[in-house]
């Protein structure tokens, strides 16, 4: 039996009086799975990554990471057990690719004159590996392509060596070919030991890679559970207010979206 | 592994060759002014035998050209920071109005307590925190664009000038050193002078060789940073203070010089890249010999009469920050 990699509950989050996320939002993420998270704008995906990661602080209720209420770790434990690739990024326009993916090795560094490890060099190098970038590691990053640079920043996070892996869209810019790179780099080093949370924003997608949904509406959970038990047309339609038809393909389900709702 | 080796070799032959000029601008700063001199001569007045003539260049141009050196690397790295910390290429702690600020209170204090004059360095970095809190405040708005920094700075650089330079016409005539600080004019540095400057750089130099490795993480986005469990608030603040510092120190030394910190720092970044620990070394070198050139210069080129060192950083400086009024940021986004 699996434990929760975070439980939340009744958490109350708002960035000012006027629009509150999440109102008592309770949520219980397994771990050892890959979850997405789908909603359409402003459902409280992208805010929901921003408390997980520290980035903002709740107004009221828990968060639990492991058991244990995230204000409890300090920064730096934290991002040694829970680490995120981010939609936008920004970096200094000469720095390489190796470079770059040791900054995952930050948390692990002590000391006033902080220097790489062996086992950091090792960590580094294993992450490009997975990675596909070996052969771009001198290269500057500012000079890849956009899915190239995504690999870089999911390097990053992966030499963090951390159980959890939170990726915000990462995939939302890159062409198909890259978009599906990515998905199967991520599906393929996953094992039952780490927890991997995605937010997608192809339906599709999420249905084929995710093995657990979680779907939000202004801030509350309308349906999680695994992919395949979950998904259909009226929950689709309660979710992202459209019309859609679900067909079986090769043992996966399929989301067909109609053009237009009836009527209009 | 030979890409790295021609990279290696470059910074070797570049941090030579700017300690030669430097060097150099040294000897030929030595000798040239109001009395020439040959290098024979220097040398026995120094080391052999009392001269008077090389007694007044020991305490006329000496504690000058190390005031210059100093004071130069010390605002090129405070320039370093201060756009890493601002992740602004067009930070420069002359056209924030750090330097106007630090300016007008080491003014009123040297008016009012002329014998504190050892403790200007630590009044003008209260009123460059002032300054930059002022600036910080008024173009914080999620992030610092590069033209509302420049707008604010302009606007805060106005008001604190025109206050030192209005109290200085109150009391103009009995404090020389008022005026001094105003044209930025270092002609009058002697070694008390350079004493107070060396105390205050080697403190500035300690801290910055502690914060130096891990001033790049400034450069990735808030986000990324958290969630590498850098604590951004507090390294944001630490990094700043000492920038303002090192601006502080000199501009209660010196006076008020834009334009150095803008220009060394991204002469040295196309020479050296973006990685602060050979970025903030180089800087320091490449300021020192700029402000020592700006100074000397200043000195020679309308003799007698001498052009402020301000004013010839102007002249550099000016065309060069509008050349990257232009040119595209160093922090990619995606």
């Amino acid at each position: 039996m699996n434990h929760n990699a975070f439980t939340l509950k009744r958490v109350c989050f708002e960035y000012d009086e006027s629009t509150q996320i999440f109102k008592h939002l309770d949520l219980s993420i397994q771990s050892g799975k890959i979850i997405g998270i789908l909603g359409e704008n402003g459902c409280g995906k992208s805010t929901l990554f921003k408390l997980l990661t520290k980035q903002e602080e709740i107004k009221s209720g828990t968060i639990e990471m492991n058991e244990q209420d995230i204000t409890l770790y300090k920064n730096k434990e934290y991002s040694k057990m829970v680490s995120v690739v981010h939609q936008y990024n920004q970096a200094p326009r000469d720095i390489t690719v190796k470079d770059l993916v040791s900054y995952g090795r930050t948390p692990y560094q002590k000391g006033l004159f902080p220097s790489l490890s062996q086992e950091d060099y090792n960590l580094i190098e294993t992450a490009m590996e997975d990675t596909d970038l070996i052969d771009l590691k001198d290269k500057r990053v500012s000079e890849l392509s956009g899915g190239q640079r995504q690999r870089v920043w999911l390097a990053m996070a992966l030499a963090q060596n951390t159980n959890i892996l939170l990726l915000d869209e990462m995939t939302t810019y890159l062409d198909i070919k890259h978009q599906l790179d990515i998905l199967n780099l991520i599906k393929e080093r996953h094992d039952d030991t780490k927890t991997t949370i995605v937010i997608l924003h192809d339906i599709n997608q999420a249905i084929e890679y995710c093995d657990e949904l979680i779907l939000l509406k202004k801030g509350q959970v309308v349906a999680q559970g695994k992919t395949n038990e979950i998904i259909n047309e009226s929950l689709l339609e309660e979710v992202f207010d459209i019309q859609t038809k679900i067909i079986d393909v090769e043992e996966t389900k399929m989301c067909l979206f109609r053009r237009t709702r009836e009527g209009v | 592994m030979m890409l790295n080796n021609i990279k290696k070799y470059k910074s070797v032959i570049l941090y030579l060759f700017t300690t030669l000029l430097l060097c150099g601008l040294i000897l030929y700063a030595m000798k040239s002014g109001g009395i020439e001199i040959g290098f024979k001569e220097l040398w026995n007045g120094l080391f052999v035998e009392y001269d008077a003539r090389v007694d007044v260049i020991f305490e006329m141009r000496f504690p000058r050209i190390i005031v210059a050196i100093l004071a130069g690397a010390l605002m090129s790295m405070s320039g370093v920071l201060l756009q890493a910390v601002m992740r602004n290429p067009l930070a420069d702690p002359g056209i924030m109005g750090i330097n106007a600020g630090s300016a007008f209170v080491t003014v009123i204090v040297l008016a009012l307590f002329p014998t504190l004059a050892g403790f200007t360095p630590i009044v003008a970095f209260v009123g460059g925190m002032i300054a930059f809190g002022i600036v910080y405040f008024l173009a914080y708005d999620k992030g610092i664009s590069p033209m509302k920094l420049v707008l604010v700075g302009v606007g805060v650089e106005a008001i604190f000038s025109a206050l030192y330079k209005g109290i200085d016409a109150f009391t103009r005539g009995g404090y020389s050193n008022v005026a001094n600080l105003i044209d930025a004019n270092i002609s009058l540095k002697d070694w008390n002078d350079v004493t107070v400057l060396c105390i205050y750089a080697l403190i500035v130099i300690l801290l910055v060789i502690l914060i130096a490795p891990r001033c790049d993480y400034l450069l990735l986005s808030d986000a990324t940073t958290r969630s590498l469990g850098i604590d951004i608030h507090k390294m944001r603040m630490i990094v700043s203070i000492i920038a303002v510092l090192m601006a502080s120190v000199f501009t209660a030394i010196v006076g008020t010089v834009s334009f150095l910190g803008l220009v060394v720092p991204h002469l040295a970044r196309i020479l050296v890249g973006s990685q602060h620990k050979r970025l903030l070394p180089y800087s320091a070198l490449l300021g020192a010999t700029i402000f020592l050139f700006a100074d000397t210069v200043g000195r020679m080129i309308a003799y007698p009469y001498e052009i402020s060192s301000s004013i010839i950083m102007g002249l550099i400086g000016a065309p060069l920050f509008l050349y990257l009024l232009k040119r595209k940021s160093d922090i990619y986004e995606s």
